[in-house]
């Protein structure tokens, strides 16, 4: 994913010269290209998140639309109130963008978990708030933020994340179709950020009946839309590798019930969320063995 | 709004006699707290927005934005809204908040949450130097903010890459629950600047001669300018006093601090 987000961000600085990169103080063997090609629209600020929040929103005044790379916690949590009153406050064209996102760095410890910051983000006006399922979504997203002058964030993995082939075209709050298993399945998976990946894998070797929705964009969000094609559905396992609280099972649960007390309706959908379970995983481990511990792969027992 | 940079003190004493007592009748009229903070610096509002603000060449980031009465009276008296708007000054509805906001004509940026303007400007500042924009930002910080540790990340960056910022620190030693040198010493704190590798010169923060002079003798380089200056200056009753930072005038107060004021601000022309 961070390759796809560089490489096309290189791609698109090449004719809107007002696209800025800022890191903090990181990127070894991944931003050098643009840093290269752009040395004027490229800064290093250091390890200083909260300067560099700040330093963001200014260089927006000035008609850049910025670029803040960093690790997971560091350009998100380590900044909040920057982020929330020197960006979103003043609407400015920053656009956030954290690699290593949930437990993309389990070995690096629970400085580097990166699974509270969309539900706090989610929170602040003004922000859009994205966590893409494969490379195909981040370059979706980026051309999206590229081009509008709203704050944003957008959540990565790693690299090496495989493409899903989508049954329909990605449309910004709108649920993005990744798995098929037959008409009119009575179950829906929903998910997003590099375990959707997962649950693809296993849907499709199982040749499970039954759908799977990416929801890359967690604010803005086509609520009617969601509303109407989650209805239909007897059952929705909604997963994500993030704290329960706040993330993406209760931006789905809130569309839910909150459409559900004004329409004629008589049933919603049962819905299970598989979440981290507001905890710390404390241990080393990869990011699959630290998903196992937190009980994300519960999904399973739905499929 | 382009000023004169030819120095007068009658320009900037008027100035500087309707601020502060607009000042303390808008604390009086609205029962408003921090008239301590926006007492200290108005003699440096008065001297910049006489003599150095220019629209197109310059920014101000008021960072220490509880003062906010200081900067709305600044902002009425050179004309950027009609002063009699003031008069809404934390009513309900009105866009004068009792911390700075960006919805008042003038102002650059939202402020009140300590230590954020600095960063800011900087991103502004290294923006305007990578396009060969002549442009100065000025940033006003408290003394009592420079507890905040985002205050030091952005001066080491303004320092590294030699921004053409202007920070002005309102020492008036006195912060939101004690005095400066009892919660964290900041002492010596041109040292600590010059440490930074920024030029710093310490003025007489109600000396107006001495702000000109201290804005005017600038490179295109950064530079901190250490106003020593006295809370609640120049009210008798209320300078140098913890309790100014939250107590509005009694009726009496009022007379009397308007009188201060009056006498100080005509014996200085």
């Amino acid at each position: 994913m961070r390759e796809t987000f560089v490489t096309n961000l290189t791609r698109l600085a090449k004719d809107d010269e007002s696209i800025f990169l800022v890191c903090g103080d990181l990127g070894f063997n991944v931003l050098e290209g643009f840093r290269d090609s752009y040395p004027k629209r490229f800064l290093n600020g250091g390890i200083s998140e909260q300067n560099i929040a700040g330093l963001c929103s200014g260089l927006s005044r000035e008609g850049y639309t910025v670029y803040f790379y960093s690790i997971g916690n560091f350009p998100t949590l380590r900044c909040m109130e920057q982020i929330r009153y020197d960006i979103a406050y003043h609407n400015e064209n920053v656009n956030i963008v954290a690699v290593g996102g949930g437990y993309a760095y389990g070995s690096l410890g629970t400085s580097h978990h990166a699974t509270e910051e969309i539900g706090m983000l989610r929170m602040i006006p003004n922000m859009m708030v994205t966590s893409p399922s494969d490379p195909s979504e981040v370059k979706d997203i980026l051309e999206i933020t590229s081009k509008n002058s709203c704050p944003s964030y957008m959540r990565l993995n790693r690299s090496g994340e495989e493409i899903i082939e989508y049954q329909n075209n990605f449309s910004l709050g709108d649920l993005h179709h990744a798995y098929k298993g037959c008409d009119a399945p009575k179950k829906a998976f929903i998910s997003n950020g590099a375990i959707c990946f997962e649950i693809y894998k296993d849907l499709v070797a199982g040749d499970v009946k039954a759908d799977l929705f990416s929801l890359p964009v967690l604010k803005p969000l086509k609520k009617e839309n969601i509303f109407h094609q989650l209805v239909k559905y007897d059952e929705i396992i909604i997963v994500e590798e993030h704290q329960l609280i706040g993330g993406l099972g209760s931006a789905i649960q809130e569309i839910m019930y909150d459409h559900f007390s004004s329409c004629n309706l008589t049933t919603l959908p049962k819905i299970h969320r598989i979440g981290i379970q507001d905890t710390f995983q404390s241990l080393a481990g990869s990011q699959d063995f630290l998903r196992e511990k937190a009980g994300l792969f519960n999904y399973r027992n739905h499929i | 709004m382009k000023s004169q940079r030819t120095f007068s003190h009658k320009i900037s004493a008027d100035a500087g006699l309707h601020i502060s007592s607009k000042v303390i009748e808008l604390c009086f009229k609205k029962n408003a707290a921090h008239m301590g903070g926006a007492l200290s610096i108005t003699d440096f509002l008065s001297v910049y927005y006489s003599f150095f603000n220019d629209d197109e060449l310059t920014s101000l980031f008021y960072s220490k934005g509880h003062a906010c009465t200081a900067l709305y009276a600044t902002l009425g008296y050179f004309n950027y809204f009609d002063e009699k708007e003031l008069e809404s000054y934390s009513d309900n509805g009105s866009i004068f908040t009792s911390h700075v906001s960006h919805h008042v004509p003038g102002v650059e940026l939202s402020t009140g949450s300590l230590g954020h303007a600095l960063s800011v400007a900087s991103g502004v500042s290294y923006a305007k130097k990578n396009t060969d924009a002549k442009h100065r930002s000025y940033i006003v910080l408290s003394d009592g903010e420079l507890n905040e540790g985002s205050n030091w990340e952005a001066l080491m960056f303004i320092a590294h890459h030699q921004l053409p910022c202007t920070i002005i620190v309102d020492y008036n030693k006195l912060q939101s629950f004690g005095r400066i040198t009892e919660v964290i010493e900041l002492d010596p704190l041109d040292k600590k600047f010059k440490s930074f590798n920024l030029d710093c010169e310490v003025v007489n923060g109600h000396n107006h001669l001495e702000i000109f002079n201290a804005l005017n003798s600038l490179s295109d380089f950064p530079k901190v300018i250490i106003l020593n200056t006295i809370k609640a200056h120049p009210l008798k009753y209320a300078m140098n006093k913890l309790e100014s930072h939250y107590y509005p005038p009694n009726a009496e107060q009022l007379t009397e601090g308007l009188k201060n004021i009056k006498d100080h601000y005509q014996v200085e022309s």
